[in-house]
């Protein structure tokens, strides 16, 4: 799961702890508490930051905008141009949040923190690469998100000490209305804590002074007085608002209650919302430029694994056509050197004679007597005629055979019929028979006439 | 660092494109390459049929050209003054020709009842060219009728050319 570092710097001093989310609980690894000057030899090497530091120019204030301006880009826009009309020399970074409560119909009620960004960014100068910082805000933001997540009250004053400094918010229904910084210059130890707890008494009235409608119903204690029996105690006789400790324990695991309290704003850090951030832009920018490097490895790296895909197939048919074409071309070799190349004039000669032969022999009485031989062997012809006039071929057999009974006479007929059927559609003759019942003679004259046509159509082509 | 990546990445599919193109122009060429060697080994088996066949079929029968043609005349009058007598020979058409051959028509007659005499007849080849029987008729005594005397011969036209393309498949 999601480890990450979370600090917050508070009066000189770096307050670090090392925490892992898993689903809702956060589980604190490690923690440290280092001087501001080894913060940034510390965050050399370590990732995931969110971050919260201190700030001297922090300013909030209520702004109108008219009805007409809708968008939030324009109230944007709209709101920096007012914060710079009042605070000309000065690079301001902001948020703003639509009250709630809105008592005019021509413009809109926004609250604005605003703070110096060259300031800011100053304090986040520990940080090597902006690119590592995940959340980055002030430390009254990061008590305020802390106090949200653990106090149920809707209204509810949180005080926060350490050292020298104190906190103190002013929250209504899980905004910010007020926060108070100050540092506390005593002049002798002995009476700092009553100081202290004088400073945060009169802060205390000033709220319940300022914001009169309000009843606040708790007094939160966090940091060094939540530890500071004696400074509660003088609290809680000049206060009639019931007093509870900020303890975050039920939810982060790993940490002792004072321990916790060491380490309220930096816990606070790790649960900041978005929208009380400040993310300058250069910072956005960096992330923004991550963003986009890390869009462009993803594309670059998607694009390369599909050329490399494209040209591994691409080899492959290359490497099978290259075998392929090995394979052919021994082939083609083996049958070059298998086969024998015969001189032009000698293949000449040999045409010659081919087309000798199929002239003059294609056509021979010889043939003829061959294909009728299941005729010849049954009775031999009396007479045979065969003529070969320019290119038509005729032929004329004749078979005359007496007998001494009407059964052979029958039987003759009947095989000599059958034999001439099996014959005749090959050579394409035709048969007239007589028979002589009185005599018992057997008579038959089989003729043909066959065009020669395959060499007439060789001759029309070569002509 | 990681731009190093994206440029490597980059100039990578970009190599990669180029000879993806490479091996496909290469195919393009050698499926060319591989289809002639089929192309010309069908040839040369062809080629082979058709050597084998000559060798087998038409080599034996080659016949010796005359070297003019008095000599193919006298081919052709030789053997009818041979054959004369035995076959009872007379000239039917005496020598005429063509761009190939020369030829001479003879008239035959001999009795049928000496069997092997016909078979000897019929199978009397005439050596350097072609004896093609005409007419043949068998009655109850006598065959008879007219066979073609075909002397190869080519004529100085017909030599020059050259028509190797007729060689049949």
């Amino acid at each position: 799961m999601a480890k990450f570092y979370s600090i917050s710097v508070v009066h000189g001093y770096a307050f670090i702890l090392y925490l892992e989310q898993k689903n809702k609980s956060i589980t604190v690894l490690d923690s440290e508490e280092i001087e501001y000057e080894e913060l940034a030899a510390y965050c050399k090497n370590k990732k995931n930051l969110h971050v919260s530091v201190e700030q001297k120019v922090e300013f909030s204030e209520n702004m109108q905008v008219p009805v007409a301006i809708a968008s939030s880009r324009n109230v944007k826009n709209y709101l920096f141009y007012k914060i710079k009309e009042s605070n000309p020399n000065m690079d301001v970074l902001f948020n703003f949040k639509k009250l709630p409560k809105q008592n005019d119909e021509e413009n809109v009620t926004y609250t604005i923190e605003a703070l110096d960004e060259k300031a800011y960014l100053e304090a986040l100068n520990f940080v090597d690469d902006f690119s590592k910082i995940k959340s980055a805000t002030t430390s009254k933001f990061s008590l305020l998100s802390l106090a949200n997540k653990c106090i149920d009250a809707e209204y509810y004053i949180c005080v926060y000490t350490q050292a020298t400094t104190v906190l103190v918010l002013a929250v209504e229904q899980r905004e910010l209305i007020f926060s108070r910084a100050t540092t506390i210059e005593s002049q002798t130890p002995e009476t700092m804590q009553m100081d202290i707890a004088e400073n945060i008494t009169q802060t205390i009235s000033y709220i319940s002074n300022q914001f009169r409608d309000i009843k606040f119903q708790t007094l939160v204690l966090s940091g060094s007085i939540a530890l500071d029996d004696v400074i509660a105690q003088h609290i809680a006789m000049f206060n009639t608002l019931n007093i509870s400790i900020l303890y975050p324990n039920t939810f982060i695991q790993n940490i002792n209650a004072e321990e916790s309290q060491e380490h309220i704003l930096s816990l606070g850090s790790a649960l900041v919302e978005k929208s009380n951030q400040f993310l300058p832009k250069l910072i956005l920018g960096v992330k923004q430029f991550n963003i986009v490097v890390a869009v462009g490895i993803i594309l670059s790296s998607i694009i390369l694994v599909f050329m490399l895909y494209l040209t591994f197939n691409a080899y492959e048919n290359y490497s099978d056509l290259t075998q392929k074409n090995q394979l052919l071309k021994q082939r083609y070799l083996y049958a070059l050197s298998h086969t024998k190349m015969r001189p032009k004039e000698e293949l000449k000669k040999y045409e010659y004679n081919i087309y000798m032969t199929k002239t003059y022999l294609k056509e021979s009485p010889i043939d003829k007597i061959i294909e009728l031989k299941p005729l010849i062997t049954l009775v031999k012809p009396s007479k045979f005629e065969y003529k070969n006039e320019k290119g038509v071929i005729s032929l004329k057999v004749s078979f005359e055979k007496k007998f001494g009974e009407l059964v052979n006479l029958y039987k003759f007929e009947k095989e000599f019929d059958s034999r001439f059927n099996a014959i005749k559609e090959k050579l394409k003759i035709t048969k007239k028979t007589t028979v002589d019942y009185k005599q018992l003679l057997y008579t038959t004259e089989i003729t043909t006439t066959k065009m020669k046509l395959a060499n007439q159509r060789q001759r029309a082509r070569r002509q | 660092m990681k731009i190093t990546l994206i440029a490597i990445n980059i100039a990578l599919a970009i190599f990669l494109y180029f000879l993806n193109t490479w091996y496909e122009q290469e195919d393009i060429q050698i499926q060319k390459i591989n289809k002639k060697y089929v192309t010309n080994t069908r040839k040369l088996k062809e080629i082979e049929k058709i050597d084998k066949w000559l060798s087998a079929k038409v080599k034996q029968n080659l016949t010796i050209i005359p070297k003019d043609s008095q000599n193919a005349d006298l081919k052709l009058i030789a053997f009818f003054d041979t054959y004369a007598k035995k076959y009872t020979f007379q000239v039917e058409k005496f020598i005429y020709n063509d761009e190939r051959a020369h030829f001479l028509n003879i008239k035959y007659s001999l009795p049928r009842e000496n069997y092997k005499y016909l078979v000897q007849f019929m199978q009397q080849k005439y050596k350097g060219g072609y004896k093609i029987l005409q007419n043949f008729a068998v009655d109850k005594a006598t065959l008879q009728g007219e066979l073609i005397l075909v002397q190869p011969y080519l004529t100085a036209k017909k030599k020059k050319e050259a028509i190797v393309d007729d060689v049949p498949k």
